[in-house]
């Protein structure tokens, strides 16, 4: 019931979610390089960041499908030379009005249950902390791949810097994902 | 409300330290986490619970929880902790003690919407805050090190990674805000 109230809200305010993150990150004084890009990008990018959380939903919250987006997005942001903090920021802004915009339609509706609030909020961070993981890795990988090409540092050197165990972690994300944050334990 | 949070980590700390031990030896992935003692791993997750309780008694400013996960992330990549391990880390004591949290409000004993909505609140600005700072003061400390091989120039180094607000110095902490837009 609450995945389905989530993937209406989200499909029914597209527009409007992603407008209110537009905002949010040409106001924040920490999003520097995407205050660099055009109105229309801006607004793509979030766009992008909306439609793949409607899509993880309407397709059965696959682990597979927010794996891959995220991990690629982490790439493509080290490659567009983003600092790992500003896509987290961006990242953290999205949940955050995603969030806002849920509670705001209870203040208007009075409808949510706590119990529903609980269910909200467990999906969006299981569905955040996978995204968070997977952007992280992305990122990761690639300085480690560029920093490999560089040719500056030899194997060992480069296993100092940045431990490889790294590369070996694809995992943990089917434990963040099956474990997730418990909704049957509400006290 | 918040003192609902603290309540947690003042009465159940046992409980809270001894599912973290469990957790990091029965984890595939805790690699690291695993070189070290149980009594060094306790504390590495008590120190996590330790300073939510704290910062919560403190007001929940984001100054204090920036200062301290800064330095929890520059300290485990000088320990050779993977990011991404840290992160599981992190995600793992926000299980534990989200499993522990009781959603009642504490006058009337009732479920309340408004009540359950404010605990997650400051829940998450914690945990949120906590795996911005840890990635920030861990990279930070990445990109001291490299800076400190010299198989960059600065500018090499600049154009490689754009460090941005990744600098502690142009980061400031008052307009770091963590709230709801």
């Amino acid at each position: 019931m609450v995945y389905e109230s989530l993937i209406a809200i989200v499909e029914s305010h597209l527009s409007d979610l992603t407008q209110t993150w537009v905002d949010e990150v040409k106001k924040s004084t920490h999003l520097n390089t995407y205050q660099k890009l055009s109105d229309e990008e801006l607004f793509n990018r979030g766009n992008t960041l909306f439609v793949n959380i409607q899509n993880w939903l309407i397709n059965g919250a696959s682990l597979d499908d927010a794996e891959i987006f995220f991990y690629n997005l982490g790439f493509k942001r080290f490659k567009e030379n983003f600092p790992l903090t500003e896509i987290y920021y961006a990242l953290h802004l999205e949940k955050k009005v995603l969030w806002s915009f849920i509670a705001w339609k209870d203040n208007t509706s009075r409808t949510l249950e706590a119990h529903d609030a609980i269910e909200f909020m467990t999906i969006i961070n299981n569905y955040f902390d996978l995204g968070d993981f997977n952007l992280i890795r992305g990122y990761v990988d690639e300085l480690h791949t560029q920093l490999s090409n560089s040719k500056k540092y030899n194997a060992t050197e480069l296993e100092n810097l940045i431990p490889s165990k790294i590369k070996h972690q694809e995992n943990i994300s089917k434990y963040l994902f099956s474990e997730g944050l418990n909704i049957d334990s509400i006290k | 409300m918040n003192t609902n949070l603290s309540n947690i980590v003042d009465t159940q700390i046992e409980e809270l330290k001894s599912n973290w031990l469990k957790e990091v030896r029965e984890s595939d992935f805790l690699k690291t986490y695993k070189t070290y003692t149980d009594e060094e791993t306790i504390k590495k997750g008590e120190a996590v619970y330790s300073h939510l309780s704290q910062w919560i008694k403190e007001g929940a400013t984001n100054e204090n929880a920036a200062k301290y996960f800064d330095s929890v992330g520059s300290e485990r990549f000088k320990q050779k902790f993977p990011l991404t391990e840290v992160h599981y880390a992190i995600y793992l004591l926000k299980k534990i003690f989200w499993n522990r949290i009781d959603w009642r409000d504490k006058v009337t004993g009732s479920f309340e919407t408004e009540n359950t909505t404010k605990i997650m609140n400051v829940f998450n600005d914690y945990f949120d805050l906590a795996n911005f700072h840890i990635s920030k003061g861990y990279f930070n400390e990445l990109l001291k090190s490299i800076d400190d091989d010299r198989k960059f120039s600065k500018e090499d180094l600049r154009s490689l990674l754009l460090k941005g607000k990744l600098e502690a110095e142009e980061l400031e902490d008052d307009e770091f805000i963590w709230r709801h837009v």
